[in-house]
């Protein structure tokens, strides 16, 4: 297909034909998507490394191709793929789990986890460092959740879609968030940051 | 600050038209509501403008990616249809083996039983999977034995039965069969749950010359040093026999204590005993795994967790590309720098970009005196990885920096750039500190670093640091 044709085909046309056999249009997909899924997974969980990001977002985008055939147009198309990403990232977490905790053993660090923020940030804005800061200290689960809502624009029907949970479980990890991100001690942090930025 | 209850409601967009003019109506009164409106606005904003940052991330932009995915989308497709057939035959061949199992065994009633190991272990509420993700797939299988080393509890499963082995004991797994069970307790105790055993099946344990048979229940088994045996049944009965002859039966609430078979005691069961079997059979289950060392008993190694043979000392350095990071790390641990160093370079040959390899090499070559190379691989790993990892590995250079190579100025660069950020480890934090202010000392600039003192002293009170901190300002 000539390309200037190919950027007109929506994601679910690409899926059905992925569904027919036609794999090759796979890489498209990986092309409009791979940036937006690799900053997700950056954000979701700190802990993997360049590699193991590449690795988990060619692994999301397989399942991709491997699913395409039980793909239904009632979903959004980044439903299903955040649906993916999601259950490749907690398998992810879940087979690393002996070696971040080897890790986090022999390193003597207790606060890997919680504690994520990343000297390369140096260049970016107080703000934007505040704003990693706070959102790598949430739990996995909340984080995730604010982030499909905040940066996907998800609403919570998509969020309890995509993560196979209740709306009001989305609803509640999304409040219990923004509580913490919001409170007294972090609204400080926000504030300094901001007048740093102003300054 | 002040709440108001709709305002989550609002934010997520989950008023209806009538309670979203009532609240905006609120909205235009309430200052803190209009505060923190704004102020989630702002986190928004930020939140989103993380997702079009692309740090450190090395967007794959060549075809290889896309290519490597169809291939693999291509060729599992190939495969599904191939293994179709396979899957069929092999599950119908399962199916024949099933039924002729069954048919032999009604007709004949004499199988030959399966050893069957235990099918999960825990080390103090950690739970190991044999044959799992473990890198030394650790497991229990008969003829092995269990020590645990004090403040040590270990959980052994099998299937519905409980084993909780208290601290410094050592149990035997001498048979381990579904129709039989037999443990040996060389010294120790152990709590046992068992679930009700049908006729022709056992759960025995053995100790002290003694067997307690049990029917199903919860049960304690100690031997201390002198040999002297206690039964603790708090649920159901067991059987307490010498050489298969019935000694006593020994009920709930009743406890039997025996020194040789002359001096025995049946008494009431006492609160402390009932509170260790809860105590032994409450050891939690989580899903996360800690390395253990296998060796066996009779070695009297201290740290032996469980004893399957299979060690990393009994592989060659020779086949180190198949050994795992944790085996090395072991070998760190157990002083083989060398081997592991080397072990580590070959495998970064081919894998240069695994900052827990280069961690675990810098580690070794500064063991090795290598400081210079040290504090390269430390760089490499900071360069490689976010996060407490880089900022760890940081912290570690800048102390190679100062101790062993003088390099302050570079010391305090590495030091400052761990510092900078305000949620750092809250044990190292200090200490980081104040090997900054020493360096600092070092290159005449005296004064930022009272000035660092004074804050450890202030900022971190009672710690180790505070106290060096306190020394260092009136004898700089």
């Amino acid at each position: 297909m000539p390309e200037d044709k190919l950027a007109e085909q929506t994601d679910t046309q690409l899926m059905n034909r992925i569904a027919s056999g036609e794999t090759i249009y796979l890489g498209e997909l990986y092309r409009r998507h791979n940036r937006k899924l690799k900053a997700a997974l950056y954000h979701w969980v700190p802990e993997m490394t360049q590699e193991d990001i590449e690795d988990v977002c060619q692994e999301v985008f397989i399942a991709l191709g491997k699913t395409a055939k039980n793909y239904k147009d009632i979903s959004k198309f980044k439903s299903w793929l955040y649906k993916i990403a999601s259950n490749k990232a907690l398998s992810w977490r879940r087979n690393t789990a002996v070696r971040r905790r080897l890790f986090k053993m022999y390193t003597s660090n207790k606060n890997i986890e919680s504690d994520s923020v990343a000297a390369s940030r140096a260049d970016t804005t107080s703000m934007r460092q505040v704003a990693w800061q706070m959102l790598t200290k949430l739990p996995y689960e909340q984080r995730q959740v604010l982030w499909l809502h905040l940066v996907e624009g998800f609403d919570g029907d998509e969020i309890a879609e995509t993560m196979g949970i209740n709306r009001s479980t989305v609803y509640s990890r999304i409040n219990r968030a923004r509580n913490k991100l919001m409170s007294d001690k972090n609204a400080t942090l926000w504030k300094n940051a901001m007048n740093k930025d102003r300054q | 600050m002040k709440q108001c209850h709709q305002l989550d409601a609002f934010l997520n967009k989950q008023l209806s038209a009538p309670e979203l003019d009532l609240f905006a109506h609120h909205l235009d009164g309430c200052d803190d509501c209009q505060e923190r409106v704004q102020m989630w606005e702002l986190i928004a904003q930020e939140t989103k403008g993380l997702a079009q940052e692309q740090v450190a991330l090395q967007t794959n932009t060549s075809r290889s990616a896309e290519k490597h995915i169809i291939e693999q989308v291509d060729s599992g497709r190939t495969d599904h249809r191939l293994l179709r057939p396979a899957i069929v035959w092999a599950a119908a061949a399962i199916v024949v083996i099933a039924i002729a199992a069954v048919l032999w065994r009604q007709t004949d009633g004499s199988v030959e039983t399966i050893p069957q190991p235990a099918s999960a272990i825990a080390v103090n509420g950690t739970r190991i999977f044999p044959g799992g993700n473990m890198p030394l797939k650790p497991s229990l299988s008969e003829g092995g034995a269990i020590r645990t080393r004090s403040k040590e509890q270990v959980m052994l499963q099998f299937g519905e039965d409980r084993v909780g082995i208290g601290e410094k004991s050592v149990l035997w797994l001498e048979k381990s069969e579904r129709q039989s069970r037999q443990l040996r307790l060389e010294k120790g105790n152990i709590a046992c749950s068992v679930e009700k055993r049908t006729q022709g099946e056992d759960f025995v344990v053995s100790a002290a010359g003694f067997e307690v048979r049990v029917v199903g229940t919860q049960f304690l088994v100690s031997v201390d040093d002198a040999k002297k045996l206690k039964v603790v049944v708090v649920e159901g009965v067991v059987e307490v026999s010498v050489a298969s002859e019935v000694l006593r039966t020994v009920r709930a609430g009743e406890q039997f204590v025996a020194t040789g078979t002359k001096n025995v005691e049946v008494n009431a069961v006492t609160q402390a005993d009932a509170y260790e079997i809860k105590r032994l059979l409450s050891i939690k289950w989580i899903e996360d795994a800690v390395t253990i060392t296998a060796s066996d008993p009779d070695e009297g190694a201290a740290e032996t967790d469980t004893l399957s043979k299979e060690t990393a000392k009994t592989k060659s350095s020779k086949n180190t590309a198949a050994l795992s990071l944790p085996e090395l790390q072991q070998w760190v641990l157990d002083g083989r720098i060398d081997e592991a160093s080397r072990a580590l370079k070959q495998h970064l040959k081919n894998h240069p970009n695994n900052a827990e390899s280069w961690f675990l090499l810098a580690d070794c070559q500064k063991r090795q005196g290598e400081f210079k190379a040290a504090v390269s691989s430390y760089q490499k790993v900071a360069g490689k990885t976010r996060g407490a990892i880089a900022n760890t590995a940081r912290y570690r250079a800048g102390i190679v920096l100062q101790d062993k190579m003088g390099n302050h100025p570079e010391a305090i660069r590495l030091f400052e750039q761990y510092l900078k950020n305000p949620g750092q480890d809250l044990n190292l934090a200090p200490t980081a500190k104040l090997r900054l202010a020493q360096s600092l000392i070092r290159v005449g600039k005296k004064s930022r670093a009272n000035a660092l003192l004074k804050d450890i002293i202030d900022n971190h009170k009672r710690t180790p640091a505070a106290q060096k901190a306190g020394r260092l300002l009136e004898h700089p």
